[in-house]
């Protein structure tokens, strides 16, 4: 276990706590950000027809690295550490 | 299976979808983190931190302190950061500078912890994921013309820290996210550029397919820090000052009259590079003989007379085609989170079109 850390660089990475209040925040309507949307939709599909169909980039859902067992090294120094992000912000509070 | 209507005429019907389909867009930028999620399906929220992080000596500040004050921190290894804005802040008080968990665009190695502070920072801005999988699409520079590295590994840790948080990553090219944002009008066929802090992005569309896309890394920390050399001022007094009183259009102080030097430079740098990748492009897609607009977005944008300056340098440049029209985004420092926000929505509108066929 102790060596698999190494590779992150910092050694044992605890997030304590998390404190963040007050985050700049604003609402928009979405309406026009979603006719734009629509329009570009429409060009793909114009575009799909045309052409032979394009393949998407159609990622599937990563399981929760915390859970996985096979990750090693800093992709499961992230996981963790990331584990315990969310874990501190439930505990402490976002500000959200 | 979320089920879609076959043809879709008003914003209505993609709200209903956006509603039943949640995505987020992340601009992940050197100085702010910007996010964009969709509330209901009818209103987009937009959350913004700057991206810099300071650690406290305890000794000084007590964690009561940073409490009672809303100051925006992290404790870490027991060690207390202070981030956001707060640190902005402290570092004033103190004297001193913040530190950056990126640089040039991508993740800043010389900073050990910089990459759980960017986890902390991204958690809070867009928390875990509404659903398993829901899909945050996240901006990445290009790979810069100008310097050696590339995107490749900061993409990768970006990456990371979503699917971590239970996100289903999608990247994007930021600068494409700038013509998914802006460029509708033009049926997404011009430039998109942004003037960021750590880069410049630039990407030809061409009826919202990326033609060509690159960087510089004379973006607004690298014009600092010339005006700072030439000057012999400390780099960061000149981005106050830059942010707050620089004007390039009537340039009074010898701050003003570097900026307009470095400035100037920066855009026919930038310009004869996009004239050159033009005429490639227009090789193989003679529609672009129409012309293409050109729109600029990103935090720099927002000094006076920005684009004035850089309408003036295009006129001196040679385009293979006409420049349409020169113009500043709309919501400059909001740009490239609301692309990426519509890039994971299209993206996954047709995906589920295609799974339904
Ligand atoms: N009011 C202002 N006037 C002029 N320049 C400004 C202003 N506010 C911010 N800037 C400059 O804008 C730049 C930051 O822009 P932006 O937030 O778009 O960058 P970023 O997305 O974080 O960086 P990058 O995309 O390069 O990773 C900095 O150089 C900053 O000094
Ligand atoms: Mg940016």
């Amino acid at each position: 276990m102790e060596e698999e850390r190494k590779p992150y660089g910092c050694g044992n990475i605890e997030v304590n706590s998390v404190h963040i209040p007050g985050i700049q925040s604003e609402r928009i309507d979405i309406s026009k950000d979603l006719d734009n949307a629509l329009e570009l939709i429409l060009l793909m599909q114009k575009k799909t027809k045309q052409e032979k169909p394009a393949a998407l980039p159609v990622p599937k859902p990563e399981p929760m690295p915390q859970k996985s067992q096979t990750r090693g090294g800093f992709l499961f120094l992230m996981g963790r550490a990331a584990g315990l992000v969310a874990k501190a912000f439930k505990e402490v509070g976002s500000g959200r | 299976m979320i089920s879609m209507p076959d043809s879709l005429s008003r914003s209505g019907d993609l709200s209903a979808i956006a509603r039943k389909y949640p995505v987020k867009g992340l601009d992940v930028g050197t100085m702010n983190l910007v996010s964009a999620t969709d509330i209901g399906g009818k209103e987009l929220e937009l959350r913004k931190i700057r991206h810099v992080f300071l650690e406290i000596d305890r000794n000084i500040f007590a964690e009561k302190v940073f409490k009672d004050q809303k100051i925006k921190y992290a404790e870490i290894n027991s060690r207390l950061f202070a981030l956001g804005d707060s640190a902005f802040d402290i570092a004033k008080r103190m004297n001193t500078t913040v530190k950056r968990p990126m640089k040039a665009g991508v993740m800043n190695y010389s900073e050990n912890v910089g990459e759980i502070i960017l986890s902390v920072m991204i958690h809070s801005l867009i928390g875990g994921a509404r659903e398993g999988g829901e899909v945050c699409c996240y901006s990445i520079p290009s790979d810069p013309f100008d310097a050696k590295f590339n995107v490749i590994y900061h993409k990768g840790i970006i990456a990371d820290v979503l699917s971590s948080m239970g996100y289903t990553p999608l990247a994007f090219k930021e600068a494409q996210a700038v013509v998914y944002s802006e460029l509708a009008p033009e049926q997404f066929t011009g430039i998109g550029i942004s003037f960021g802090g750590g880069m410049i992005n630039v990407s030809l569309n061409l009826l919202g397919r990326n033609l060509f896309d690159f960087a510089s890394i004379r973006g607004g920390d690298w014009i600092d820090e010339n005006v700072a050399m030439a000057l012999d001022l400390q780099q960061s007094r000149i981005t106050d000052m830059k942010e707050t009183e620089v004007d390039l259009l009537e340039p009074k102080t010898r701050v003003d009259k570097a900026m307009v030097i470095y400035f100037k430079d920066v855009f026919s740098y930038l310009l004869k590079a996009i004239s050159k990748r033009l005429s490639l492009s227009l090789e193989k897609h003679p529609e672009l003989e129409e012309g293409v607009t050109i729109v600029s977005a990103g935090g720099s944008v927002q000094s006076r007379g920005f684009i004035e300056l850089f309408r003036e340098e295009a006129r001196h440049i040679r385009f293979p085609v006409r420049i349409n029209d020169l113009r500043a985004g709309t919501d400059l420092l909001n740009t490239t989170a609301k692309g990426c926000f519509i890039n994971a929505f299209t993206k996954y509108y047709l995906k589920e079109k295609n799974e339904r066929r």
